[in-house]
């Protein structure tokens, strides 16, 4: 086993494991990470079989078709995490602008807290 | 301002510490209740109006003017305010043009009044050319994309009636707000009128306001606005 074979296998099973620890309540994640993992590790001790599928699909080498899914599976990533991010800006304005109308600082209230500088007390 | 009948005044400000004052206590002289927005300025505005007439509510953290906007419709709304204006801190609006921007609404023949800096009647003074050119274009795309007729369409001077301001609902939280209301005023088919209204440049006020590069953001968030409603 060359080191890159190893360092690849090493990083496939530590992601493996940190999906099966963090998605507890996510099967479907934990599936498919763990599908994804076992794909890559094939194809790390069988590199001419990434190359067979991609023949297969039309795409001349196995590194190649690895770069043209990555890319899209890059774009999806980002696509989700922005709408995400979407989701969370529109709620954290909600409950910006909760805070605000329930701590409005209304003009009444304002004149019961303060004494009024009419009756204050002369300076000694 | 008439009585027996609740004008709410929608001021958003983002550290405006010089004029907001002196504009707090010109619209409460004409009887208008005054909500002012602080959109988490870096230093509170509340003291420099707590002997004011104002309603002051605060944004805990900056999120743009659209943002404040609606924070203070909403606000107006559950006070029970009948006709809601929206008013920038910033001193470039006339306090003499509201009577003005209320009438059509009296009238009941609109729901929604847009001030107009350049339509007949109107003025923007001191405007320097590049204003002039990022307004036009501005006007001119929110024309092509909402389809009405307007002289002006980036102006913040705005009233509506309490029945159209839900109608208006404003998500865009920075500043893609003014076409975001166009669109919103195209799609509910709610009456519009415009009324001229004095729009006065100082240096105080170009400084706080738009700079020309923004037209490239309003754009993004426009866009952004119509990838994910």
């Amino acid at each position: 086993m060359s080191t890159i074979q190893s360092l690849l296998i090493l990083s496939f099973v530590a992601l493996s494991g940190y999906a099966l620890i963090r998605f507890q309540n996510a099967a479907l994640e934990r599936l498919a990470v763990l599908a994804c993992s076992a794909c890559a590790v094939v194809f790390v001790f069988f590199p001419m079989w990434a190359t067979k599928v991609a023949n297969f699909v039309g795409v001349g080498r196995g590194a190649d078709l690895l770069i043209y899914l990555l890319t899209i599976f890059v774009f999806f990533f980002f696509l989700l995490t922005y709408i995400r991010f979407l989701r969370q800006d529109r709620d954290f304005t909600k409950l910006v602008r909760l805070v605000a109308i329930q701590m409005a600082s209304r003009p009444a209230d304002r004149k019961a807290a303060a004494p009024d500088p009419g009756e204050a007390p002369p300076p000694a | 301002m008439r009585e027996c009948e609740t004008v709410w005044i929608v001021v958003p400000a983002f550290n405006e510490g010089l004029l907001l004052p002196a504009i707090v206590d010109g619209l409460a002289q004409q009887g208008y209740h005054v909500a002012v927005v602080d959109d988490g300025s870096r230093i509170p505005l509340l003291p420099a109006i707590a002997s004011s007439q104002a309603h002051v509510l605060r944004h805990a953290v900056n999120l743009g003017q659209g943002a404040a906007l609606q924070t203070g419709i909403d606000y107006a709304l559950l006070q029970g305010a009948e006709y809601i204006v929206t008013f920038d801190a910033d001193g470039q609006h006339q306090i003499e043009d509201i009577e003005r921007l209320l009438e059509p609404l009296r009238a009941g023949h609109a729901d929604v009044v847009l001030g107009t800096r350049f339509g007949p009647g109107g003025a923007a003074k001191n405007i320097t050319q590049g204003k002039r050119f990022v307004l036009g274009m501005a006007t001119w795309l929110a024309r092509l994309s909402t389809g009405l007729r307007l002289t002006d369409t980036h102006n913040g001077l705005r009233a509506f009636s309490a029945e159209a301001a839900p109608r208006l609902e404003i998500t865009q939280n920075r500043m893609a707000h003014a076409s975001e209301i166009l669109s919103r005023i195209a799609r509910a088919r709610l009456r519009y009128v415009e009324m001229p209204v004095t729009i006065m440049y100082t240096p105080y006020s170009v400084q706080k306001g738009q700079r020309l590069s923004n037209l490239v953001n309003i754009l993004w968030e426009l866009l952004r606005g119509n990838l994910y409603p």
